[in-house]
């Protein structure tokens, strides 16, 4: 155990209340169920000091063996009584412990800016969640007490070794400090093979994933013969590698037990270098009660590598998860401000998303009710602007205003209630049409929600579907297409019926009729709202009041369509390659 | 592909397919074994030598000192030679477990690979990764670290009751009588348990799941105000998770704390029983010193086989999925090449439907495609465009009607004849790491120089890789992470066309097009490649004034065929589409004007 483990331990019983107590109490009483496994053995050479005494002026307590069962069916319920408490009140614990930590981390999830939690793929950043919690209810509460519920036993058994012969016992604190340090020697052997293991097993892995996202593809040019030699040869390789790596993955621990293994030698050896010096011929109690002890310590250390190697893991998600608990959260204010107006106001912001300035310094003015359009290449930046709009996002500098309030005053809640978001891969939850957009506003009749379907043209497809409006949608069951989903958004937005809304068409690509529809329901919502859109079809935003043309997250040109192609800037080249297209 | 009825299966010991991985290192296999032994036995040998010391001990005679350096000896002996021994099991076992899996991956990928692609589709690839990935790791280190463990734990209390039993066999009977006792114990609790197990996991696989959705789920509902519910689901969710695991925890205790106790208290009967044994002279001293030192030294392999059981049940899973693949349940039918039987049409769909999830996606689809010539289907998005491409290159089989190569069903070709007589490009277009020229090859050999240049010319290839300093040498990222999606689907047309097969299936066209060149596109496959079929599908007007075979497909079935004339003037909702392009074009071309020239001026 060395300082990191500490650390993550307190970490994450700093998180938590509830348990602490109990899991110490179950740490003392699996310890004393330890402890009391040492009694047979006192036992054993109590009555080999009876057979072999050589005065018999003692009283003997216990004659028969029935005295020797009784005591020992005895210390056997002791036991399980302190086993079972000890691991009742550790593992209640560590649920508990282990509750609080995820409920904690759940609650920190739930304040992270959404922009944070959508960076890496969605399922992938909760599946590894998962694992990490488990990592760390396996590690930290499980491996840890039974860790120190050898530790203690080893250390009182090594006190009263030290009660019968300090001169051995000195032998056998040596023995056990060199099979420690061999460990925390191994420890750092280990991650090392364990990293090249990692290593080849990633070079194995990539070889198969690659193979088959190949296989149809190849199959479909009768092509596998050649990709299955070159998947094959592969393998020999990483094989022969694994195997190099593989030869010195048991090392470490085969040298720790080697040296737990060389502390019986060595007391056997002091045995023998210290018997000349008595020169009497009597029975040595004290060296054989000392050997017995001795074996009866060492035998639960043999297993403590397995839980090391759970700790060392559990340690690795800890600091992740720490990381994670570490990142900062978004700032609500204490009473929200409703701002009266629905002007947006961009002031000097910039930000970026830990790779590229997505937005530098850029300022602008949508006044309420009118349409602005972002155009630019297809780089972050112009769906970053909708992003930060609605809060998804933090800028890293600048304020981002509504009717004159800034966003963090306004809230998280104050900014969805007063923004409706119309984007293509919008998500669909696993229920029906009308529930999907229902959504936006719960207490909604069918007849409303048809109403919106209606004004977003949506009812034509939904009357397309096996079930109409009933029909079951999402990922699991009949999947829409995106324009299809488009449309869905847009109903969305008209339900909701919020004063601000953000189009985001970066990437519409529709046939004409699919086109036409969405463009109309497009309009039909831009109407009487602060909209701001992005797109790359510039013929729809001819008729913007503004148009902000992005370029490498700057701000590089803006007004009105025919203001901008006067400029003859960047604006005009992206238009005339708009039209050369058409 | 026939699959064999599952019954057959069922009837197969997951274990034994276990030791059939391991069937191909056989001589390795006892190797180990062997060396398990010996170590076991050297175990067994430096406990005779503690018991020589205590004796020496006990015994105390002036020759005790030279015994005790001796004993010293023997035991350094002892261990030097067991941990020799220790490596070299592990060595052999981690040289079997590479080997036989190895032997186990390349199987199973020769195994995917004579799947048809009908099969393929119905098996999701992440599946698949999972078995050759995740499972075999574990299968790893299982057979190279765990099974050695056991084996030697097994081993060495099996050595240790024999050796107790040459002792007394009242000593043997006790202390088998506790381990049996224990595992009796732990076998009833299990089957209790497994109840509680199977709610605890359900409970945590409902958690994970409500996690994984709240995360995903988070933009939509933060964006309407639903946060909290999801949050309270979710809070329910791990409210309820810890209640089941508290549950499954009451009853783990009882095991637990029962099993260890058992384990622990070794000497309940063998104490007395030796006592006895002794107090009526059946017994030396000596023996029971040493058979004391013995049930000592099982207490460590009995934990470590106890611990050890469980890894390997937790197997179980794992070899239940590779099992199916490794009986090859989906061996498949290999039926002879039959000629080519002109007198059918090249490609043809006779009342062809398609339903996924009893929703029907295409029916009643039903032409032929005109030879040598370009043939389009004209569909809106969402209109079963690409589940008709998959049904012609026979990715898929339909629910209903036949899909026709020259007569034979087009999902029952093989691999070769289906290379042979079309060229699919689907919208998923595998790149890999390596130059443009190796990723359009594809691995065939034998392609002139010319109709590599075909290809690319074909393919509207050429204007880019001009651009590229290293032309063809040009290096791609794994996927084409470096490439647009126009480039990728050209690389993808080109490799379709390069052996210029009878017929070339292009799904979604319009990704490899920019909006000017649709015309040239056309144009320039009619021109290369003459006597080729082509089926392309698009989803826009352009380029499609130039005679054609248009079928228009709509909500899952062609409601109409013919040139580009003939539809504007039969088909309503062709013509409708047309005027609405034509309009935007229009008024975009009208308002770009104006202002162009008073800039000019």
């Amino acid at each position: 155990m060395d300082r990191q483990t500490i650390t993550s331990i307190f970490r994450v019983l700093k998180h938590v209340e509830a348990g602490k107590k109990r899991l110490v109490n179950g740490i003392l009483f699996r310890s004393v169920a330890g402890c009391l496994s040492i009694c047979p053995l006192a036992l054993c050479f109590y009555w080999l000091y009876s057979e072999l005494r050589t005065t018999s002026d003692k009283i003997v307590l216990l004659q028969s063996p029935s005295g020797y069962l009784i005591i020992l069916v005895g210390v056997f319920f002791a036991q399980l009584v302190c086993a079972y408490l000890g691991y009742s009140q550790s593992f209640i614990a560590s649920s508990q412990i282990i509750h609080a930590y995820r409920k904690k981390l759940i609650n920190h999830i739930k304040m992270l800016p959404l922009g944070q939690i959508n960076q890496t793929p969605n399922t992938e950043f909760a599946k590894q969640l998962n694992q990490d919690i488990k990592a760390v209810e396996q590690g930290l509460i499980h491996a840890i007490p039974s860790l120190i519920a050898v530790l203690i036993p080893t250390i009182v058994g090594v006190a009263i070794l030290a009660l019968i012969s300090p001169l051995y016992t000195l032998g056998v604190c040596l023995g056990l400090m060199s099979a420690f340090y061999m460990m925390l020697f191994a420890k750092n052997k280990l991650e090392q093979i364990a990293k090249e293991k990692a290593l080849s097993d990633h070079q194995i892995s990539r070889t198969v994933k690659d193979y088959i996202e190949a296989l149809r593809v190849v199959k479909l040019f009768n092509q596998s013969c050649h990709w299955l030699a070159r998947v094959e040869k592969q393998l020999r390789i990483n094989k022969h590698h694994s195997l190099q790596v593989g030869i010195w993955q048991g090392s470490p621990v085969l040298a720790y037990r080697i040296a737990l293994n060389m502390t019986v030698v060595l007391i056997v050896a002091m045995l023998a270098v210290t018997r000349p010096e008595q020169g009497v011929l009597t029975i040595d109690f004290e060296a054989i009660i000392f050997t017995l002890l001795l074996m009866q310590i060492l035998f639960p250390l043999y297993g403590i590598d397995k839980q090391l190697s759970v700790l060392r893991i559990a340690i690795q998600s800890e600091q992740k998860l720490d990381a994670l608990l570490g990142e900062s959260i978004l700032t609500e204010p204490a009473e929200a401000h409703i701002p009266k107006r629905n002007s947006i106001k961009f002031e000097r912001v910039s930000y970026s998303n830990g790779i590229v300035q997505a937005i530098e310094h850029v300022s602008f003015y949508v006044p309420e009710n009118s349409v602005t359009a972002v155009v630019g290449e297809a780089s972050g930046g112009t769906s970053a602007l909708l992003k930060l709009c609605s809060r998804f996002v933090e800028p890293d500098s600048g304020h981002i205003k509504i009717g004159g309030i800034d966003l963090k005053d306004i809230g998280s809640q104050g900014v969805f209630s007063m923004v409706s978001v119309v984007c293509q891969n919008v998500q669909l939850i696993d229920a029906n049409v009308l529930d999907n957009i229902r959504i936006a506003k719960p207490g909604a009749s069918n007849e409303e929600v048809l109403q919106a379907c209606e004004q977003a043209n949506c009812l034509e497809f939904i009357d397309q579907l096996p079930n109409g409006a009933m029909t079951q949608i999402g990922d699991k069951d009949i999947k829409l297409s995106a324009h299809q989903r488009h449309r869905i958004a847009i109903a969305r937005a008209w339900l909701k019926d919020a004063p601000i809304v953000l189009f985001d068409e970066a990437t519409a690509f529709f046939d004409p009729i699919a086109h036409n529809d969405v463009a109309c329901a497009t309009a039909r919502l831009m109407k009487n709202r602060t909209v701001i859109i992005v797109t790359h079809h510039l013929s729809n935003i001819m008729h913007a009041d503004n148009i902000l043309v992005i370029n490498e997250g700057k701000l590089v040109e803006s007004g009105t369509h025919r203001c901008l192609l006067s400029i003859g800037g960047y604006y005009t080249r992206l238009w005339q390659a708009h039209i050369r297209a058409a | 592909m026939r699959v064999e009825p599952y019954s057959v299966e069922e009837s197969i010991n997951p274990w034994s397919v276990f030791v059939s991985f391991l069937a191909t290192c056989k001589g390795k296999v006892t190797l180990v074994l062997s060396l398990a032994t010996s170590i076991s036995l050297i175990e067994l040998m430096s406990v005779y030598l503690l018991f020589l010391s205590i004796q020496a001990l006990l015994l105390p005679s002036t020759s005790s000192v030279d015994k005790l350096t001796w004993i010293v000896v023997g035991l350094v002996g002892a261990i030097l030679i067991k941990s020799a021994l220790g490596m070299a099991a592990y060595y052999f076992s981690h040289q079997i477990a590479l080997k036989a899996l190895t032997e186990l991956r390349l199987m199973l990928v020769n195994r995917f690979a004579a799947l048809s692609q009908k099969c393929l589709s119905q098996h999701q690839p992440e599946e698949l990764k999972y078995l050759l990935t995740e499972d075999m790791k574990k299968l790893e280190v299982v057979i190279s670290r765990h099974s050695v463990e056991l084996l030697q734990a097994v081993i060495s209390s099996l050595m240790i009751v024999i050796a107790l039993y040459f002792i007394d066999w009242r000593l043997a009977l006790s202390i088998v009588a506790v381990a049996s006792m224990a595992l009796l114990v732990s076998r009833l609790f299990m089957s209790k348990m497994a109840s509680y197990q199977a709610k605890a996991k359900g409970a945590e696989e409902g958690l994970n799941s409500a996690l994984i959705d709240y995360v995903k789920y988070a933009p939509l509902a933060k964006a309407h105000g639903l946060d909290s519910q999801y949050f309270t689901t979710l809070s329910n969710k791990a409210a309820n998770y810890n209640d089941a695991a508290l549950c499954f925890v009451e009853q783990e205790v009882r095991n637990r704390a029962l099993c260890s106790a058992l384990l622990g208290s070794s000497f309940i009967f063998m104490l007395p029983t030796a006592i006895w044994l002794h107090s009526v002279e059946l017994l030396t001293l000596e023996l029971v010193v040493l058979s004391i030192l013995l049930v000592m030294s099982m207490v460590a392999p009995i934990l470590s086989i106890y611990y050890l059981l469980k890894k390997f049940s937790g197997l179980q899973d794992s070899i239940q999925r590779i099992m199916p693949w490794y009986v090859n349940q989906y061996s498949s039918r290999k039926s002879a090449p039959q000629a080519i039987d002109l007198k059918y049409p090249q490609l043809q769909f006779y009342h062809v439907g398609f339903n996924y999830k009893q929703h029907s996606i295409l029916s009643n689809v039903h032409f032929e495609l005109r030879p040598n010539t370009i043939n389009v289907v004209f569909a809106g998005a969402g209109s079963g465009k690409s589940t008709l491409a998959m049904l012609a290159s026979g990715l898929i089989s339909p629910s209903s009607g036949r899909v026709q190569l020259y007569g034979k069903d087009v999902s029952e070709l093989s691999d070769s004849e289906r290379a042979n007589d079309m060229g699919v490009v689907t919208q998923a277009c595998y790149l890999f790491e390596g130059s443009v020229r190796d990723n359009i090859l594809l691995g065939r050999s034998g392609v002139s120089t010319a109709a590599l240049e075909h290809a690319i010319v074909a393919s509207q290839l050429k204007p880019w890789l001009q651009q590229q300093t290293s032309g063809l040498e040009t290096q791609l990222q794994a996927q084409g992470k470096n490439l647009s999606c126009r480039e990728k689907i050209r690389i993808a047309i080109a490799r379709a066309l390069i052996s210029a097969p009878p017929l070339v299936i292009i799904d979604d066209a319009d990704l490899a097009m920019d909006n000017q060149t649709h015309a040239k596109f056309y144009q320039t496959l009619k021109g290369h490649y003459p006597n080729t079929t082509f089926l392309v599908f698009t989803c826009t007007y352009l380029g499609l004034e130039n005679g054609q075979q248009i079928n228009v497909l709509r909500n899952g079935e062609v409601i109409s065929q013919g040139t580009h004339e003939a539809l504007l003037a039969r088909c309503d909702h062709y013509a409708k589409g047309w005027q609405l392009q034509r309009k935007e074009d229009a008024t975009t071309v009208s308002t770009s004007h104006t202002p162009l020239e008073s800039f000019e001026h």
